[in-house]
């Protein structure tokens, strides 16, 4: 057993409920931004949020302490929202009507955080494009900074499954992330390169 | 015009060699398609890692622990019409496995004629008790009637008042916040 575990972590983990409201306290933000970036909807977030922590509630016991907690947690909600997006079956529309309609604003000045909130948004429509599976892969490996092989333990799959998913997510975001004309004209030199 | 290797380094996580950059720089240049691949992709990825996380609204804990309540609650309901719905099927399957064993090791006459027995000796047996009780509750007085009338009545309201109050409990009643508290849910954090 991994003795690098708070205590009151795996209190919470035999089911000791005023220690599991300390968990719930401490991962509510990771979990929760796992599933609106997942679901794109608050409501249905805030449910998926609240049923992942009532399962690791629940199958607290199957919990191996050699595994970050952090990964088993997401694990949980990651499987949850891939199940629900496929019961859902979302009807699949125009995203070039829906990007024309949220295309971000290069006016700079007061409406520049206007057009922030747009490319938020516009961010989350192009991510509710992408198949469940490879929306998961994107959010694990941007937001939660994840390695390819922790992104493949979380979701139970391989290495090289996570490697052409996420080859598979960042071509369709480049395909259908619209950027300012004036930013393409000029070759994209208003973004520094992360590794070129 | 081939896109690959380029593609596949403008998409790398990996940091391109000086000569793999190069020839990146200069494919870019001449590709329309990858130059507009690159820029819609490094402004995304910009996105993405400046976007942060996304907080529920607050009290998420408190509606946490309200949820496990009723969650627990809801449990219990199902444990109990569980154990019902299991008393309830072994009962009619002792009793299908019963009929089926009599009708099979007896002719149906027989089995006719043991029910009849059967229910003949109940008549017997209430007759005779009968026989031996009526006297000795006769010679009882009236005080003892009322007295016993009187326990029996109390103790039957009380039962079902309990079992009413039971009911309601498990089926009605939201926890109240010392209840919460004890299960380890804190007030209202809003």
């Amino acid at each position: 057993m991994n003795n690098d575990q708070p205590e009151w972590l795996k209190q919470a983990l035999r089911g000791d409920q005023e220690a599991f409201g300390l968990l719930v306290d401490t991962y509510q933000r990771p979990v929760y931004n796992l599933c609106y970036r997942m679901l794109g909807d608050t409501g249905e977030a805030e449910d998926a949020a609240q049923e992942t922590f009532w399962r690791a509630y629940q199958h607290g016991s199957r919990y191996d302490f050699d595994r970050p907690f952090m990964t088993w947690l997401l694990a949980i909600a990651a499987h949850y929202c891939i199940d629900q997006q496929r019961k859902k079956h979302l009807p699949s529309f125009s995203i070039d009507l829906m990007v024309e309609e949220m295309l971000p604003d290069p006016t700079p000045g007061p409406e520049k955080s206007t057009s922030k909130k747009e490319e938020a948004n516009l961010l989350q429509k192009v991510l509710a494009q992408l198949k469940s599976e490879d929306r998961a892969v994107i959010i694990l490996r941007y937001w939660y900074e994840m390695s390819e092989d922790e992104i493949a333990q979380t979701l139970s799959t391989t290495t090289s499954a996570v490697k052409s998913r996420l080859h598979r997510a960042r071509l369709m975001i480049a395909q259908q992330y619209k950027v300012p004309e004036a930013i393409l004209a000029s070759g994209g030199n208003s973004y520094e390169p992360s590794t070129l | 015009m081939s896109h690959q290797p380029y593609e596949e380094w403008i998409f790398s996580d990996e940091s391109l060699t000086p000569q793999q950059y190069e020839a990146v720089r200069e494919h870019v240049e001449k590709c329309k398609q990858c130059r507009q691949l690159q820029t819609r992709w490094q402004a995304a990825q910009l996105q993405m890692k400046t976007e942060g996380f996304v907080s529920p609204a607050p009290g998420f804990t408190s509606r946490w622990q309200s949820s496990l309540a009723e969650r627990h609650a809801h449990q219990q309901k199902q444990s109990a019409r569980r154990l019902v719905l299991f008393l309830i099927g072994l009962a009619m399957i002792t009793l299908v496995f019963w009929t089926i064993y009599t009708v099979t090791t007896t002719s149906l006459s027989d089995f006719l004629a043991m029910i009849f027995a059967t229910a003949a000796r109940f008549i017997i047996f209430y007759q005779e008790f009968k026989l031996i009780v009526l006297p000795v509750i006769f010679r009882v007085p009236p005080i003892v009637y009322l007295i016993a009338w009187t326990i029996t009545l109390g103790t039957t309201m009380f039962l079902a008042v309990v079992w009413g109050g039971a009911i309601w409990h498990f089926s009605f009643r939201k926890p109240k916040s010392g209840e919460l508290a004890r299960e380890g849910v804190k007030p209202n954090e809003n």
